[in-house]
């Protein structure tokens, strides 16, 4: 057995706990988002996969992390032939085909491609024994994540496609990528932007970011999610409506309310002293992973950790800043407390890698 | 695998890292500070325009009854169809279900409409209808069934003019005063009494406070303020004498008015042809309400008060009492009538082709001999019957209480000079002298003259609100007659009013011109009239019954009974009918006798008419 009894009492229950913490509460809001709509029943279901989600997080802790970077080419092959298939062949569900369609249910491949991609990218850097990238190592793995991040796009779920983006330009930088590389790489951006505009977004994503511009806009289309959240937020005031009742949720004037507006539901019924709770929560999760990472007894446990973690990071930010109205809205799930299977099994994954790399940080 | 490794660096950009998290999560914190703490009320009012929706609940008007307590509108229960929420996908879905409406059914104005408050898609559906949309309700989000009191008048087309009719508020009323209170799409008074009482039958609308998701379905109700219901207004007319009235007047165009001269009631008020108000309060059908108001009869103007005659022959009691007053005749003076007199360059004809021969000035009121007066007219000028036609109250409104009343015209040299630029010439004094030419009247000012010289001189303004009843009382009968303190009391002379009453009377009983106005037993006392249509130079070749219709003369009736302390005067126009004595006096008579009998009766009633309507 690789797990002894020393590194038995080595997993970070504190991280385990807030982990555990985040995921009740996000029950208990789903719970009250969707029990007066059509699918009262869902919060089993988040049950279910919360269960698997932690069963997975241990599996994931049995390995040494090394023995699973050792795998990360056929990880990251395996992703891309997902994403390939999925683009080619995926039948269309809600507008986009990100769904792959398995026997018992659906999955969503691309969650799983944030994580082949971390460990891929950790492996690679945790080769390179110097204190900055050069400038081919800094294009072969933009290539590397550039591929999925282009098949995910293509879906299209720019989400998840910009998360890997920023897990890339994160793990680029921790890595040492040098300032005058990111200035170019922020004027090719640029530059790409209006090709972009023209010839890759669809109407409906320009859309999105006509709505975010200006809400007022058409408060019935686009601009109707954004300007629901900020109410269904502002009006929970500082104490919060009350559990179950929230207007804004349980009037159904929130869209998508247990999914990617989980949040603003909090907001309304736990008012300011729920979102700070909260927030601290998401935070104190943070900073004691950003301690594993620093303790990672190796440069690979660091980049697996970081991965992970700025993969979380981001989410949660742009999560929380589309609830309250920062950022334009796109289909990014709370980690944690949104409805959603498979980012709580990619989430938990994730949470894994970080355990076992704090688990194994003392060298044996 | 244990080699060493320098982590430093990367230690050090992950605290810079760390960093910026935090100052990210700082920042977040700040914004829900901001959302939550610093603007959280404007967001939770927000929230409330959001799920909490104000449904007025329309205040019932209060009843319009006659003297008797007999109803003349009520309300009865209704349902609109409504749409909350600006959802092309409902009313699409709507219109599939019933049908809504005509060609000018406009999607973008309903959906405009709907997004500010409530578009009001089809009014007074049907109950099949209303089952078939309650049915599919879930279907259809954001549409509604509102229950409204809608105006309901149980005699049709009875008394129309009086009471008027309701009609949705107009942009303009919104910012009326008269209509404070009401509120867009309220339906509101626009004419009779209706109009004029509005604000007393309006009464205040309710509102309730309700629920509703992000589909419009209600969800509970908040709060409520019930409607308060309008008080009622009792009218002095009588509906009976008025059914009498209108099917007297049966085919016939024209107007009907019956006071009481000792106060100035209105007990009779008609004008046809009518229309039936409750066209006005039903669901609007604008082809209908376009033939309605191009019809070339105009059965929605009130000719009672906006209809301008000639009073022809009626106008001779005016004329009889300045020359008395003048003293320029006594009742006794004689002259002698030939059939035609030549005056001026121009001759004169009387009503009687052969003459009446020698006759005095009440006789020449009871045969209605024009030579006669063409004489007092020459002897009286323009001026002083102009004076004597204001002081019995013509040439300007009554007052009565209702809208839009006309003041007719007593044309004198300064008028002519002002309004046609040209000078009196004398023989229009003639022609004035037996109420042709300019001189123009409303059946109510004569229906009051009648009362004046019934009562020897008093002028009451015409009236027909009795008293209003409070919120919720019974409809009863008002018992009594009030007497009123004129406003106005027209000092002639004893002897001046003595001629006048007995030329009438005479008129009426000793074969004079009004014999058809006879009643046994009841001593009414009336002036005929013939207003000239067609200037007589012009048709003077063909005899009135053979000219066409609409050239034909009207016929004027003038009376009141019984001839001492009188209960109740009339004035009858018929129009295109011929002579007076013909057309008019029995209509009048039919009303005399109906009035007498109901008070030879005593009126006993066993109280006001029920009906089985709701809202009593």
């Amino acid at each position: 057995m690789v797990l002894d009894r020393r590194q038995w009492h080595s997993i970070d229950w504190p991280t385990v706990l807030g982990l555990v913490v985040a995921s009740a509460f996000g029950l208990l809001v789903i719970y009250s988002a969707t029990q007066a709509g059509p699918t009262p029943y869902v919060y089993k279901a988040q049950i279910a996969r919360l269960l698997i989600g932690m069963a997975l997080l241990g599996l994931t802790m049995v390995f040494d992390y090394h023995t699973i970077v050792d795998r990360a080419e056929v990880i990251y092959v395996s992703v891309l032939v997902v994403l390939i298939y999925l683009v080619l062949f995926g039948g269309l569900r809600a507008g986009t085909n990100r769904w792959l369609e398995l026997g018992f249910g659906t999955f969503q491949p691309g969650e799983l491609a944030k994580i082949g991609v971390v460990v891929f990218l950790a492996k690679y850097y945790s080769a390179v024994r110097k204190n900055h990238l050069g400038s081919s190592e800094v294009v072969i793995t933009g290539l590397f994540a550039g591929i999925p991040i282009v098949l995910i796009a293509l879906q299209p779920d720019l989400g998840t496609a910009a998360t890997i983006a920023f897990v890339y330009i994160s793990m680029a930088l921790l890595a040492g990528l040098r300032t005058r590389l990111l200035v170019a790489g922020v004027i090719a951006v640029a530059l790409a932007i209006p090709l972009g505009w023209s010839f890759v977004l669809k109407d409906y994503q320009k859309e999105r970011v006509y709505a975010f511009l200006d809400p007022g806009r058409d408060p019935r289309g686009s601009g109707y999610q954004s300007i629901q959240s900020t109410i269904a937020v502002g009006s929970g005031g500082f104490a919060g409506k009350g559990w179950l009742n929230g207007t804004q949720s349980q009037l159904q004037f929130l869209p998508a309310p247990h999914t990617d507006f989980v949040f603003a539901v909090m907001a309304e019924e736990f008012g300011f002293v729920g979102v700070s709770t909260v927030i601290l929560l998401y935070l104190v999760i943070i900073l004691r992973c950003l301690d594993t990472a620093r303790r990672s007894r190796d440069r690979l446990g660091l980049y697996l950790v970081f991965g992970v973690l700025s993969m979380f990071v981001f989410q949660t930010l742009y999560n929380l800043a589309m609830v309250a109205g920062l950022v334009p809205i796109k289909g990014f799930p709370l980690p944690l407390m949104s409805y959603g299977g498979s980012s709580m099994l990619a989430t938990m994954l994730g949470f894994g890698l970080i355990l076992n790399v704090r688990m194994r940080r003392f060298v044996n | 695998m244990n080699v060493y490794e320098d982590l430093r660096p990367l230690r050090s950009r992950l605290a810079w890292w760390r960093a910026l998290v935090v100052l990210l999560f700082v920042g977040l914190v700040l914004r829900f500070w901001q959302l939550q703490v610093v603007r959280s009320t404007a967001y939770d009012e927000l929230a409330r325009a959001n799920h909490v929706r104000p449904i007025p609940e329309s205040a019932p008007r209060g009843l319009i009854l006659d003297r008797y307590g007999s109803i003349i509108a009520e309300n009865r229960p209704s349902f609109n169809l409504t749409l909350e929420e600006e959802r092309p996908d409902t009313l699409e879905a709507l219109k599939q279900l019933v049908p809504l409406g005509d060609a000018d059914f406009d999607v973008e104005k309903y959906l405009r409409e709907a997004r500010l408050d409530a578009a009001i898609l089809k009014e007074d559906i049907p109950l099949e209808e209303v089952a078939r949309v309650e049915a599919r309700q879930l279907e259809l989000p954001g549409a509604h069934i509102r229950f409204v009191p809608r105006r309901y008048y149980p005699a049709g087309i009875r008394a129309a003019h009086i009471v008027g009719y309701v009609g949705r508020m107009t942009e303009e009323q919104l910012q009326e005063k008269d209509f404070a209170g009401a509120e867009r799409n309220d339906y509101v008074g626009q004419s009779g009494v209706e109009r004029i009482y509005n604000e007393l039958l309006m009464g205040r609308n309710g509102v309730q406070r309700v629920v509703v998701n992000s589909l419009g379905r209600r969800e509970r109700v908040l709060d409520q303020v019930p409607p308060v219901w309008g008080e009622s207004v009792q009218l002095s007319m009588d509906l009976e004498l008025q059914r009498v009235a209108e099917e007297a007047f049966a085919g016939y165009a024209g107007s009907v008015v019956a006071l009481d001269p000792r106060n100035g009631d209105v007990l009779v008020m008609g004008s046809f042809p009518a229309y039936d108000p409750n066209f006005f309060s039903g669901r609007f059908e604008r082809k209908k309400w376009l033939d309605l108001v191009n019809d070339s009869e105009h059965p929605l103007s009130n000719r009672a008060i906006q209809g301008r005659y000639a009073p022809g022959s009626t106008f001779k009691l005016v004329v009889a009492a300045a020359a008395l007053e003048q003293e320029i005749v006594t009742p006794d003076t004689e002259m002698y009538c030939q059939g035609s007199v030549r005056m001026y360059g121009n001759v004169f004809h009387c009503s009687k082709a052969g003459g009446h021969g020698r006759l005095n000035l009440v006789d020449a009121l009871a045969q209605s001999c024009n030579s006669y007066f063409y004489q007092l007219g020459a002897k009286l000028q323009i001026e002083t019957i102009a004076r004597y036609g204001r002081l019995f109250g013509l040439g300007a409104p009554t007052g009565v209480d209702l809208p839009h009343e006309v003041s007719g015209l007593i044309p004198d040299p300064e008028w002519k000079k002002s309004a046609r630029n040209e000078p009196w010439y004398a023989g229009e004094t003639i022609s004035v002298a037996v109420g042709q030419g300019s001189v123009l009247v409303t059946t109510m000012q004569m229906a009051r003259l009648a009362a004046t010289v019934g009562t020897s001189g008093d002028i009451h303004r015409p009236k027909l609100f009795l008293r209003k009843l409070p919120v919720g009382a019974d409809p009863e009968p008002y018992t009594g007659t009030s007497l009123q303190e004129p406003i106005r009391h027209v000092g002639f002379r004893q002897g001046t009013w003595r001629a006048l009453q007995e030329g009438m009377f005479r008129a009426v009983n000793q074969h004079g011109t009004a014999g058809r106005a006879r009643l046994q037993g009841v001593s009414v006392a009336g002036k005929t009239g013939t207003a000239q249509v067609a200037s007589r130079q012009r048709i003077s070749a063909s005899a009135d019954e053979n000219r066409p219709e609409h050239l034909r003369n009207h016929a004027w009736f003038v009376g009141f009974a019984p001839r001492v302390n009188p209960e109740i005067a009339i004035a009858v126009l018929v129009e295109h009918a011929g002579g007076g004595g013909a057309a008019a006096a029995p209509v009048a008579r039919k009303i005399f006798q109906a009035y007498f009998e109901g008070q030879r009766k005593e009126r006993v009633r066993n109280g006001p008419r029920q009906t089985t309507m709701a809202f009593h």
